[in-house]
C-alpha cells in the first residue's frame, strides 16, 4: 500500500551474512525502525536474496533480542488493515524478497531490553538446512519527501 | 437484428429468450432500485454523502468529501492525559482522526509517520486558527491505557493526542465515522490473552471545527496529497 511511495530511512547498510554450502541467501538493507519505548512490538524489514537456482523457504526467525519473532503480512481488504501470520515465506531462485513497510514484515515481539536508536539487534533466519545471522540495525523511521519527484 | 416478434413463436427462438432476459433483467434492476433506494440514501438530517461535485472543491482532491457534514454526537472518549475527549474538542479545530492499536509494528507506525510528514509540510494558511490537531484512536482499551497511549502517540508527534474508550463509546464514534475494527486471536499456544491482533480500518477521517465528519482520506495515504487536499477543504470552508 503506502509504501511504493515511501522509502524509510536507511542509512549505512547493517548486514552480515554467513555464506553456507547449500542454501545460499544474501540479507541487505536489515533494519528496525525505531519505536516508542512502551512498545510491546515492533517491525523488522530485511531484503532477501536467493542466490541459487532452487527455491529456498524461510520457515523460523528467531532472535535473543525477543521473546519471539513472526513473519507478517500486512494485507488491506474492504478499507481494512490486517495482518496475516506466515509460517514460512519462499524465495524462488535467484530472486529477491522485500520485507518492507506495509508489506511482508517481521514482528518482533516483547524486547527482552531496552531497545534504542543505533542498537544492532542479531535476527536468524531458519532454513530448512541452514540458519543466517544477520545484524539488523534500529534506526529512525520517517517518510520520503518526494513532493519534488512527481506532479 | 431488427425486432419482429411474432414472426416466430417458437419459446426456443434466440431472440425471444435475449429479449426475454433483457425485460425481466430491466424489471428485477427498477424493483431493486425503488426498493432499496432509500436503504441507500442518507436521511437528509445526516448530510449526504458522496465525492464532492465539481464546482466546489478541485476534482483531484484525494478524499471522499461529505458536503453537509454530519454532526458528531454523544463522543465520550478519554485523551492521553486522562481527560474527558467529547465532541466540544472538535470545535474550533480540523480533526484527523486515525483508527489503530499501539501493539501494530506496521502500519500504524507508518500511517503515523505519514501524519508527521504532513503536519511537517502544512503550509502556515493551513496552521492558523482553527488549527489541526491528530487524534490516534486507539480501538485496543484493554491493552492501551493512557500510560501507554500518551508516550506512544506522543513520540510521533509532541502535538498528536491518543485518544480511546471501552468499547461501547468507541462504537458510538466509530459508527458515526465509518469505522471499523475488530480482533483476531493470536497463537493460543501459551493461553496468553493478550495475543491477539486487531483488524481496523485504515482510513482517516476528518473531522471539521464545527464538530462535523467531513470528509475521508483512503489508502494509499499520500503525505503531498492529504497536505493538498485539507489545504483545499479549508479554503473551499473559509470561502462559504
Amino acid at each position: 500500500m503506502l509504501m511504493n511511495k515511501i522509502l524509510m530511512v536507511v542509512g549505512a547498510v547493517a548486514i552480515t551474512f554467513s555464506v553456507h554450502a547449500e542454501d545460499t541467501l544474501q540479507f541487505n538493507d536489515a533494519w528496525i525502525p525505531e519505536a516508542p519505548p512502551v512498545v510491546k512490538v515492533m517491525a523488522g524489514y530485511v531484503k532477501i536474496k536467493n542466490l541459487t537456482a532452487t527455491a529456498i523457504d524461510i520457515n523460523k526467525v528467531t532472535s535473543p533480542d525477543f521473546e519471539k519473532v513472526e513473519m507478517h503480512l500486512t494485507i488491506e481488504k474492504n478499507g481494512m488493515s490486517h495482518m496475516q501470520k506466515q509460517d514460512a515465506v519462499g524465495i524462488a531462485a535467484n530472486d529477491e524478497i522485500i520485507f518492507q513497510p506495509g508489506g511482508l514484515h517481521l514482528m518482533l515481539i516483547n524486547a527482552k531490553h531496552g531497545m534504542k536508536r543505533g542498537d544492532k539487534i542479531t535476527l536468524n533466519f531458519s532454513t530448512n538446512k541452514n540458519t543466517f545471522t544477520v545484524m539488523a540495525e534500529i534506526k529512525e523511521a520517517v517518510i520520503e519527501d518526494h513532493s519534488h519527484h512527481h506532479h | 437484428m431488427s425486432p419482429e416478434p411474432n414472426k416466430q413463436s417458437s419459446a426456443t427462438n434466440p431472440t425471444v429468450i435475449i429479449i426475454a432476459i433483457g425485460v425481466t433483467a430491466m424489471v428485477l434492476g427498477a424493483l431493486f432500485w425503488i426498493y432499496l433506494k432509500p436503504h441507500f440514501m442518507p436521511s437528509s438530517s445526516q448530510g449526504q454523502a458522496g465525492i464532492i461535485s465539481e464546482q466546489s472543491l478541485p476534482k483531484e482532491i484525494a478524499a471522499v468529501y461529505i458536503p453537509k457534514g454530519r454532526p458528531l454526537a454523544g463522543i465520550r472518549l478519554t485523551d492521553h492525559n486522562k481527560q474527558p475527549f467529547t465532541e466540544e474538542r472538535f470545535k474550533g479545530k480540523w480533526s484527523f482522526l486515525f483508527f489503530g492499536f499501539t501493539h501494530c509494528p506496521d502500519v500504524c507506525p507508518t500511517t503515523l509517520l505519514v501524519m508527521k510528514a504532513v503536519w511537517a509540510r502544512l503550509p502556515d494558511s493551513a496552521r492558523q486558527a482553527p488549527e489541526p490537531q491528530l487524534l490516534f484512536v486507539s480501538v485496543d482499551p484493554d491493552r492501551d491505557t493512557p500510560e501507554i497511549l500518551k508516550p506512544y502517540t506522543t513520540f510521533y508527534h509532541p502535538d498528536f493526542l491518543g485518544v480511546t474508550a471501552e468499547h461501547k463509546f468507541l462504537d458510538i464514534l466509530t459508527t458515526q465515522v465509518g469505522a471499523l475494527y475488530g480482533y483476531e486471536d493470536g497463537e493460543t499456544e501459551n493461553e496468553n490473552k493478550n495475543d491477539y491482533t486487531v483488524n481496523h480500518s485504515a482510513q482517516i477521517v476528518l473531522i471539521d471545527p464545527q464538530g462535523k465528519f467531513r470528509a475521508v482520506f483512503s489508502p494509499p495515504l499520500q503525505v503531498d496529497e492529504i497536505v493538498k487536499t485539507f489545504t483545499a477543504i479549508r479554503k473551499y470552508h473559509q470561502g462559504k
